[in-house]
């Protein structure tokens, strides 16, 4: 290049900007995490938001009237009677899935063990929001099945996968710990904790997939077990990049979507 | 469930850890400790107690009982009140009964009222309750209102069961528990008026309601100042009757709560002892006790499991010895005991010789009095350890075949196998109904023995009198229609057999169990293992393949991401509880939630790109769509994104038709897969995935050069651009590589358009001459001035 090129060229002017777009955080973080798991063999498996009852809860061994369906704050669509929907039976009631689960149901229907997947995905609760509370946001279900999956392999998986997802950024090893819970559709029933600045938080839920569970997609529970988790995916973002309010991720407000 | 440190404290005469660490331990054993507050001299814990612990755990108790288990202490089975008082057990032995008993207690729905206890207590003074008592109730946030009430309401929080005290002399006669009448009221304690209905049981006296059972007391017959003889109520109810009054009238309790929960009808006799005894030393030394009344028609057995040290590590991946299995068990209370299946179930069964027959008995309510043939053989394997199914077509298969048909029984079958029959009489099953539903055998099956060796059978038979018999299996008539021989215990190894402790309903089978032994013994000790089973490499899922290739392109093309809400204030289908006005429906398109969007981001950004993939919800059925919206595009603009995107997913065959709503229709062959607008569109994505293929063929490079001519054609307004392309298209042939429309005005004055391209021509063969290249020109200007109405500028 010449001198006299050169000379015309202010390089502290700033460089024009080639007007991409941005990714929202919410794939990014779907993203890592199903390349995590992906590589780890699990495939990833979809099923519908607009659910039915059965697949809901029914068959994830919360039935009609069980104080379980209380830690479900449910919206409720009406009959695809009602709705003119034609695909599903009209008398069916519907609801707007109130977390990933339900593909654990779809799933094992149509597949034989040994198997290993997660299921991303949209779900609903009706609640008032807040900074930590939404009426809509994202779960990662994961589900094992096979003649010999223990505890101590969702805890393997667990492990490895939180190593992954946070470690980038200081390379500090990721501590967990199991401590019981409750969730119907497994047992035992295990919440999952991350060391977080010196603290336990809730990560995610766990367990063993529950024989009723198995005995309703017609798996004999004497022959296969397994484990299944669920995390929120909100929550790895807001952990990951440091955002205070869920609220955020569905504003569409671009002055928050270009900062990733 | 608020609990208190001091109240905990009472129930062991060793120093607890401190409260900080005992709410660690409870959050790592048994249930999160949410928080940890100092009162006064007290702390109190607020622990997270879910469905699954809330028969037993709603109560101080119940918390103590775990803090026992996993700290390895012994419990007091009751608190010390208070150093100051004496010897609760003993004050209460001391205390007359009075000859009035309650004799008046007519129970009309005994599925919902499953037990009621009643007593008088004659000559209470009402007043304030002790200092220690009232601190205690305070202390978990109860307000204390007098020395009655709060003796209730402390019974309550202590053992988890729910009690109500009736100002006696209010009562109208005696206790009627019956659902209200359509249109009956009651006016409750805090002074609401609620209309009741046919589906709500209430306590009644003859004449009016007294109280919502297991919900709320009403004012009838209030406990008041000068109250003298109360009756006392401690009674069971049906949880989800509970459940659906309390949410229709909108009132929930501490009562409610529990019996919502479901807590055993055998809860009820330690509430109403406790509650007496209480009663008894805090109201005044006069009082006088009536016997209890209990009606209590359906008792329920105690339930036992089976738990091999193989299940538990074959599930947790640990082993954990059998000592340390029962004495884990034996700390949370369960009765454990060593046996061996087999020998115990032919113990048990010859035992049983002679039982009743009853049709349709159950395990639960009507064993070891009298069986029918399914349920003879599930208590039998139950206290045997063994779980089995309870119909007899599902305990068929759930057993595996043994004795291949022409065989001699005797050679194959092991005592404790099962015999199934088609007794030909009655109701044949012919489809599992419980386990694995849907299995089917054709010859159908009804009836089912246990296998006894040398010959023998036990089974409970309907033909003869004496019930439970053994017989000869070649002479029993009712196995004369043999359905084959099953067998449940394939190995013959001792197990730990469990009874499980009565309130403890959340038990029912051995993963439960398995979590019991696995909390206590603290999951941080189960070491992390990684699957040994093969790793498939996992498998391509194409919704989210193509969504990223999709993303990827369209961030390139400067359009950002937004996540939209699916609910929308008009839609196909209506939500019945929405949350908002604006959120009634489900969207049934992203565009117009985009261009909301849009709208605001607006106020900042001089131009706005954005773009959704996300599922909508059109009448005929969910499905996952794209869209894509630009503030300041054109039609074009936006044409060309979308020939873009569609090139690169390899989808070709694309045009464009005129639309009646929006500008076009995009369509690929004969299918529409999206609309588009001036300033953005919407593709069915499930269709764009459909038609994506990855396949590009690549076209080698040619070696000779390419030359560019430009064309212009005048063509009336209707004429489309497509329709002079396919004409250049058609005529130039393999030469023309490339064409470009670079230009488009209107003529002023006049109903015409000018097209203008730049055609290039390329041969993989050869470098084209001048000569080539104007025969093609002329060509096609000839074909486009074939048309009349068009005009080819020369």
């Amino acid at each position: 290049m010449s001198g006299k090129q050169k000379q015309k060229i202010d390089v502290t002017a700033p460089g024009k900007k080639v007007g991409r777009g941005h990714l929202h955080p919410l794939t990014l973080v779907q993203k890592k995490a199903t390349d995590i798991f992906s590589s780890m063999g699990f495939n990833i498996a979809e099923g519908p938001e607009l659910e039915t009852e059965y697949y809901n809860f029914d068959a994830l061994n919360i039935p009609p009237n069980h104080p379980a369906r209380d830690m479900h704050d449910t919206f409720w669509p009406r009959s695809p009677k009602q709705s003119g929907i034609s695909n599903k039976a009209p008398e069916e009631n519907l609801v707007m899935r109130t977390h990933t689960s339900p593909v654990q149901i779809h799933y094992m229907e149509t597949n034989m063990p040994p198997f290993r997947i997660i299921a991303p995905g949209r779900v609903f609760r009706y609640e008032a929001t807040d900074a930590t509370h939404e009426i809509q946001f994202y779960q990662l279900e994961g589900l094992m099945v096979g003649k010999n999956i223990t505890l101590g392999n969702l805890k393997a998986v667990m492990e490895t996968f939180f190593q992954k997802f946070f470690s980038a950024s200081d390379g500090k090893k990721v501590e967990i710990r199991l401590r019981p819970s409750y969730f119907p559709f497994v047992e035992p029933g295990v919440e999952i904790d991350m060391k977080f600045k010196e603290k336990w938080m809730e990560i995610a839920g766990a367990g063993m997939v529950h024989p009723n569970v198995l005995e309703n997609v017609k798996l004999d529970p004497r022959e296969w077990q397994g484990f299944a988790f669920g995390m929120g995916i909100d929550r790895l973002a807001m952990i990951k990049y440091k955002i205070d309010d869920i609220r955020l991720f569905y504003s569409g407000d671009l002055r928050f979507i270009k900062q990733f | 469930m608020k609990i208190s440190y001091n109240w905990l404290q009472s129930y062991f005469t060793k120093k607890l850890p401190k409260p900080e660490k005992l709410a660690e331990l409870l959050t790592m054993h048994s249930f999160e400790v949410e928080s940890v507050e100092k009162t006064g001299g007290d702390y109190i814990l607020d622990i997270d107690v879910l469905p699954n612990r809330a028969h037993d755990c709603l109560s101080h108790n119940g918390v103590a009982k775990e803090v026992s288990a996993i700290l390895n202490l012994n419990f007091l089975s009751r608190a010390f009140i208070d150093k100051t008082l004496k010897d609760p057990a003993a004050s209460s032995t001391g205390k007359k009964f009075s000859s009035k008993s309650l004799a008046n207690v007519s129970v009309k729905e005994s599925e919902l009222c499953r037990r009621y206890i009643g007593r008088i207590v004659e000559g209470v003074k009402v007043g304030s309750s002790p200092k220690w008592m009232r601190e205690r109730l305070e202390a978990i946030g109860q307000k204390s209102i007098n020395n009655i009430v709060d003796a209730t309401n402390y019974v309550m929080f202590e053992t988890g069961q729910p009690l109500h005290a009736f100002d006696a002399d209010k009562v109208e006669g005696g206790i009627v528990v019956r659902k209200a009448k359509d249109g009956e009221k009651i006016t409750t304690l805090d002074g609401q008026e609620i209309k009741l209905d046919g589906n709500v049981l209430i306590i009644a006296d003859e004449k009016s309601p007294l109280a919502i059972a297991g919900i709320k007391g009403g004012k009838k017959a209030e406990i008041g100042e000068k109250t003298k003889n109360i009756i006392l109520e401690a009674a069971n109810f049906e949880p989800v009757n509970i459940r659906k009054t309390s949410r229709k009238i909108g009132i929930r309790t501490e009562s409610s709560l529990r019996f919502e929960n479901e807590i055993t009808p055998k809860l009820a006799e330690k509430g109403m002892k406790r509650a007496t005894e209480l009663l008894g030393d805090l109201v005044s030394k006069s009082v006088k006790v009536g016997a209890e009344t209990d009606i209590y028609p359906k008792k329920a057995n105690g339930y036992n499991l089976g738990v091999h040290p193989k299940d538990v590590s074959r599930l947790l991946g640990i082993e954990i010895g059998e000592k340390e299995i029962i004495d884990i068990l034996e700390r949370l209370d369960f009765g454990v005991r060593k046996i061996n299946p087999i020998k115990n179930i032919l113990k048990l069964a010859k035992s049983l010789v002679g039982k009743p027959y009853k049709y349709g008995a159950s395990v639960t309510f009507d064993a070891p009095d009298c069986f029918d043939c399914s349920s003879f053989v599930g208590y039998v394997f139950a206290h045997s350890g063994i779980q089995i199914p309870r119909m007899t077509i599902d305990q068929y298969f759930f057993g595996e075949a043994v004795h291949p048909a022409g065989r001699d029984v005797e050679k194959d079958l092991k005592p404790g196998d099962l015999v199934f029959s088609n007794s030909g009489n009655g109701k044949i099953h012919y489809e599992t109904k419980e386990f694995m539903k849907g299995q089917k055998i054709k010859e159908g099956i009804d009836h089912v023995g246990i296998y006894l060796g040398k010959g023998k059978i036990i089974h409970a038979s309907r033909y003869n009198t004496d019930g439970i018999v053994i017989e000869d299996i070649k002479k029993a008539k009712q196995f004369k229609n043999s359905r084959g021989f099953r067998r449940i215990i394939h190995k013959d190894s001792d197990l730990v057999l469990v009874t499980v402790p009565y309130e403890r309903l959340d038990i029912l089978g051995r993963e439960d169990l398995i979590e019991e032994i696995a909390r206590i013994y603290g999951y941080e000790k189960i070491p992390a293992k990684l699957p040994e089973e093969i790793l498939f490499p996992s498998k391509r899922n194409d919704n989210f393949f193509y969504a990223e290739i999709i993303r990827n392109i369209l961030i390139g093309a400067g359009f950002s991401e937004i996540y939209n809400y699916s609910f929308n204030p008009v839609g196909d289908i209506e939500i019945m509880n929405p949350i908002a006005k604006d959120k009634k429906y489900l969207r049934i398109n992203l565009l117009d939630g985009l261009a909301k969007i849009a709208k605001e981001n607006l106020r900042y950004f001089p131009a706005v790109k954005i773009f959704e993939i996300g599922e909508v919800f059109p009448s005929h059925g969910e499905t996952i769509s794209l869209a894509v919206f630009a503030s300041n595009a054109t039609f074009y603009e936006m044409k060309g994104l979308v020939e873009d995107l569609l090139n690169e997913l390899g989808i070709s065959d694309i045009f464009f038709q005129d639309h009646p709503d929006k500008v076009a229709d995009i369509r690929v062959g004969n299918t529409s897969i999206g609309l588009i607008d001036h300033i953005g569109w919407e593709i069915n994505f499930e269709m764009l995935v459909r038609l994506a293929t990855e396949e590009v063929e690549y076209r080698p490079i040619s070696r000779y050069p390419a030359v560019k001519r430009d064309i212009s054609v005048f063509v009336p307004s209707k004429t489309k651009v497509i329709e002079v392309l396919d004409v250049i298209e058609n005529t130039a042939g393999m030469l023309l590589i490339d064409t470009d429309l670079f230009d488009i005005y209107e003529l002023p004055d006049e109903d015409r358009n000018s097209f203008a391209f730049h055609l290039i021509f390329q041969s993989q063969e050869k470098t084209l001459s001048e000569e080539e290249i104007n025969e093609l020109m002329n060509k096609i200007m000839d074909a486009l001035d074939a048309n009349v109405e068009w005009e080819v500028r020369r």
